[in-house]
């Protein structure tokens, strides 16, 4: 039972990692856009013909 | 008449659809014998566009994502130069740039539509040298972009994103931009940390009345409770504290806010729990409070996304107005005068300065026409849907478009003062001034810190000189611990959650929960007519008369640009092609009609005051004909060959075919339905009546200021629900209690207003107002059930009956009981009959 001494406080330091993690991920603006992502990731990437690259103007 | 023919509705089944965006080919935009066919220039620039850089595939993505979002808009190139955009005062400001000579920068972007959208740009970087990296936000419409200095210029890349349909524009002030971002972050963040507290708090209560019911020894008991009480300091301290300042700022300011109570009871729940655990008796309830700090902040964030998008979109509205103007400066003595445009910004315009504004852009200030005339589209403004024709010196308001040709202007007003920048001060007057809504788990948490703490006390006074001390104590712990405010937290937000998610998987897209309770009662609906309940779109409804003549009518207007000519072109163009009718000598009578020849005949099309003045001779059955379209609201047009009228024409705005019956449905619920509209009132009305509006709810000729005072009127039962998707609505709309856009209306519209359509039309509507109904009976119905379940435990409690472990076990269970209510709750269904019509 003593060992609770020791668990509890480990199970916090984890539970406080990954808090950190997340506080990472929410300063580094992951969840200001929750639209686009999704939407991203069914474009599996098909190479696009080779063309010679234009410059910009019109 | 051997070939008369009737058509009651011009046929639109067979029209050709836009190879880009899929909406109807007009007449005139069809070229013989192209297998692929394009509804405007812009979307056929565009489809050229992308087939030149191999991004065909864009199409593939496009049909795929449409499934899931049935819109269609043409694209829209305007063939700017952007050259504002390589401005260094914006490079300086507005970008950074790194050692390797590459730029980023923060742009917003018009004409995102679709996945697809987000493809095509992000894939820019491969197809045009210099562009280093293109990142879209959908959500909010924002592109980053970077790009190599030394190889191109901004202005380039805009045009090459114009090309494809894509307008890029400077945010009007980055730094709100930032600073909301900044204040977003912190609200996730203020999120996460009370949840992750209030789990783990949750874990060790778990196991600490656990412990009790096995009677665990002091030592852990203190230990688990130091723990719990450590978690809820911790709660109440950091992301808790919002509410202990709230409440301070409140207190100073003697102002009531419901943070006072939530502090209040919070401060409480942690002291006593100290106290407890200092003492080594008695219960602590540490873990309620950690729970409710994490709930409330959930109910606020929902409120705060709200209005954190209502307000920076309200910066968004600049954009009717361009940035930069093309000014002209007068060099070298009075007679020598040499002249040169300059593009300077807005601000910097003053009165008294004279500026060019190219063709199809916006004027940049309030000023006088130095041309002779010239044609201005007041839509964005006025609602007005036909452009209006101004003369030398008469006024141009900023915002209004100039058609066709490019003009000179004198500004006589400028900046702030203008009509269009007076406007936008009073949407944002009038979306500020809107009462902010008090989220209903908040007023109902509020109290309930005090009611559990009172429900405690009454439970140990009264069993106190009866039962034993431990006894006591365990049914007071019981107490705290079944009424945890779980499921009353809860059961507001779940089911506006829950209930936004719905409508926006249907196409009704709700800026918060607030916005369906106000609308979820029958009021005042408040209709636009253009676009909202007619196509928006002049056109022939019906027409009798000799074929060949409705083809000689279509071959003379070809020669001219009048919204009618268009739509008569539209309707008979394809015969007049057919019979090969070209039109020669073409005169155009200003507000009469048009006359030419056409073959060996003199032909005249035009109202009747134009056949009476050339002493046409116009049948019986003609003039009865044309009287049924006036009955029908409708514009009757005629067409004289030599001198004899052979055919008339209906011309309108159509009515969308389901507005009737919507209307009625509406009506039947209890709504007051009026119409508001800028446009003619003998027009409105003439609509009210085909709708079946009362006549005295009709009103036409509502000029932007207007329409928002009419909103404000005391009279109107409320809510109010305006609807409305012009740019001349923004005021009403962002007055009204609950503004309601169209999707395909101006951009602007959509940003102002609680709730965006995906489609036009009243049914999407009547889904909406059926939506916020349900939704709030799924509120009320999740907090009667959470109070029911409180109040049973608290009674169960009281008995006894309950052990601490198994309300604890307990407690989240009614917090899925309230889950499964929200989620399980019909909702944003369209009324049975509609079904069985469809």
């Amino acid at each position: 039972m003593e060992l609770v001494y020791v668990a509890l406080p480990v199970a916090l330091l984890v539970g406080g990692a990954a808090l950190a993690a997340f506080i990472w991920a929410a300063k580094d603006d992951q969840f200001e856009d929750l639209d686009t992502p999704p939407k991203r990731a069914i474009f599996d990437d098909v190479a696009l013909k080779d063309r010679p690259k234009q410059g910009g103007g019109s | 008449m051997s070939k008369t023919r009737t058509s009651p509705e011009v046929d639109s089944s067979n029209e050709q659809a836009c190879a880009h965006c899929g909406l109807p080919v007009p007449a005139v935009e069809m070229r013989a014998g192209d297998p692929i066919q394009f509804c405007c220039g812009g979307c056929r620039a565009v489809h050229g566009a992308l087939h030149e850089c191999g991004l065909e595939r864009y199409y593939d993505l496009r049909d795929r994502e449409r499934e899931l979002e049935a819109s269609a808009e043409p694209a829209l190139v305007t063939g700017r130069g952007f050259e504002h955009l390589d401005d260094a005062r914006f490079l300086a400001g507005q970008t950074s740039v790194d050692a390797q000579g590459v730029r980023r920068a923060e742009l917003r972007i018009d004409g995102l539509r679709c996945g697809a959208c987000i493809w095509l740009l992000e894939a820019m970087p491969r197809i045009v040298r210099g562009v280093m990296d293109v990142r879209v936000d959908s959500a909010r419409g924002i592109a980053r972009v970077a790009w190599d200095e030394h190889v191109i210029r901004l202005s380039a890349v805009a045009r090459r994103f114009d090309s494809l349909g894509y307008q890029l524009q400077p945010f009007g002030d980055p730094d709100a931009v930032k600073r909301a971002r900044a204040a977003n972050r912190a609200w996730i963040v203020r999120m996460g940390v009370a949840g992750a507290i209030a789990s783990n708090a949750m874990a060790v209560a778990f196991a600490l009345y656990g412990g009790i019911l096995a009677e665990m020894d002091l030592a852990f008991r203190l230990f688990f409770q130091w723990c719990s009480v450590g978690l809820a300091v911790l709660a109440v301290a950091w992301p808790g504290r919002i509410f202990l300042t709230n409440a301070i700022a409140a207190l100073r300011t003697r102002t009531p806010h419901m943070d006072v109570p939530v502090a209040f009871g919070l401060v409480a729940a942690v002291s006593a729990g100290i106290i407890a655990t200092v003492q080594g008796t008695g219960s602590i309830y540490c873990e309620s409070a950690a729970m409710l700090v994490f709930l409330l902040l959930v109910g606020r964030y929902v409120q705060y996304g709200r209005q954190r998008r209502a307000r920076e979109q309200v910066e968004l509205l600049l954009a009717i107005v361009p940035g930069v103007a093309r000014k002209v400066v007068r060099e070298g003595s009075a007679d020598a005068a040499r002249e040169r445009i300059v593009e300077v910004a807005m601000d910097a315009l003053e009165p008294g300065d004279v500026v060019e504004i190219p063709a199809n852009e916006a004027c940049p200030a309030d000023g006088r026409l130095l041309a002779e005339s010239a044609h201005f589209d007041l839509s964005h403004l006025t609602g007005e849907s036909q452009p209006v024709r101004v003369e030398r010196g008469g006024p141009v308001y900023a915002g209004s478009r100039v058609l066709e040709s490019p003009a000179r202007l004198e500004v006589t007003v400028a900046g702030e003062e203008t009509r269009a920048a007076r406007l936008l001060a009073l949407v944002r007057e009038a979306g500020e001034r809107r009462a902010p809504i008090v989220e209903l788990a908040d007023r109902v948490s509020a109290w309930f810190l005090p009611t559990i703490f009172v429900l405690s006390l009454i439970t140990i006074a009264w069993w106190w000189p009866t039962l034993p001390a431990d006894q006591v104590m365990a049914r007071a712990v019981a107490m705290l611990v079944v009424t945890c405010p779980c499921a009353l937290g809860l059961a507001t937000p779940l089911a506006v959650v829950a209930g936004i998610g719905k409508g926006a998987r249907k196409g009704v897209l709700v800026k918060g929960g607030d916005v369906l309770e106000r609308a979820s009662r029958a009021g005042t609906l408040v209709l636009d007519k253009t676009g909202t309940v007619t196509e928006g779109r002049t056109r022939v409804i019906r027409s009798i008369g000799v074929e060949s003549a409705l083809a000689a009518a279509a071959a003379l207007e070809m020669h001219s640009a009048h919204p009618i000519a268009r739509a008569v072109v539209d309707a008979f163009g394809g015969q007049a092609e057919h019979l090969n009718r070209k039109a020669a000598d073409v005169r155009e009578i200003p507000g009469l009609g048009i006359e030419g020849r056409v073959g060996r005949s003199l032909v005249r099309v035009g109202s009747m005051r134009f056949m009476r003045e050339r002493s046409a001779i116009v049948s019986d059955e003609i003039q009865a004909y044309a009287a049924e379209c006036k009955v029908a609201g409708l514009a009757p047009l005629f067409v004289a060959v030599d001198g004899r009228v052979e055919g008339v024409a209906g011309i309108g705005d159509p009515i969308r075919p389901d507005a009737r019956r919507t209307i009625a449905r509406l009506q039947r619920a209890g709504w007051r339905v009026v119409l508001a509209s800028g446009d003619d009132p003998v027009v409105a009305s003439g609509v009210a009546k085909t709708l079946g509006i009362e006549a005295r709810d009709a009103h036409g000729g509502l000029s932007p200021e207007e329409k928002l005072e009419f909103v404000k009127r005391a009279e109107l039962a409320r809510p109010v629900v305006m609807v409305g998707d012009g740019v001349n609505d923004l005021a009403a709309l962002a007055a009204a209690d609950v503004g309601v856009a169209v999707r395909n209306g101006a951009q602007a519209s959509h940003h102002v207003a609680d709730v965006c359509l995906a489609a036009r039309g009243l049914r999407p509507l009547e889904r909406f107002l059926s939506g916020a109904h349900s939704t709030m009976r799924a509120i009320k119905v999740n907090l009667a059930v959470s109070v029911a379940y409180n109040a049973g435990g608290a009674v169960l409690a009281f008995l006894g009956l309950v052990n601490p472990l198994v309300a604890a076990i307990l407690m989240p269970l009614s917090g899925l009981t309230v889950l499964a209510i929200a989620l399980k709750m019909p909702s944003f269904e369209l009324p049975d009959a509609e079904k069985e019509v469809r």
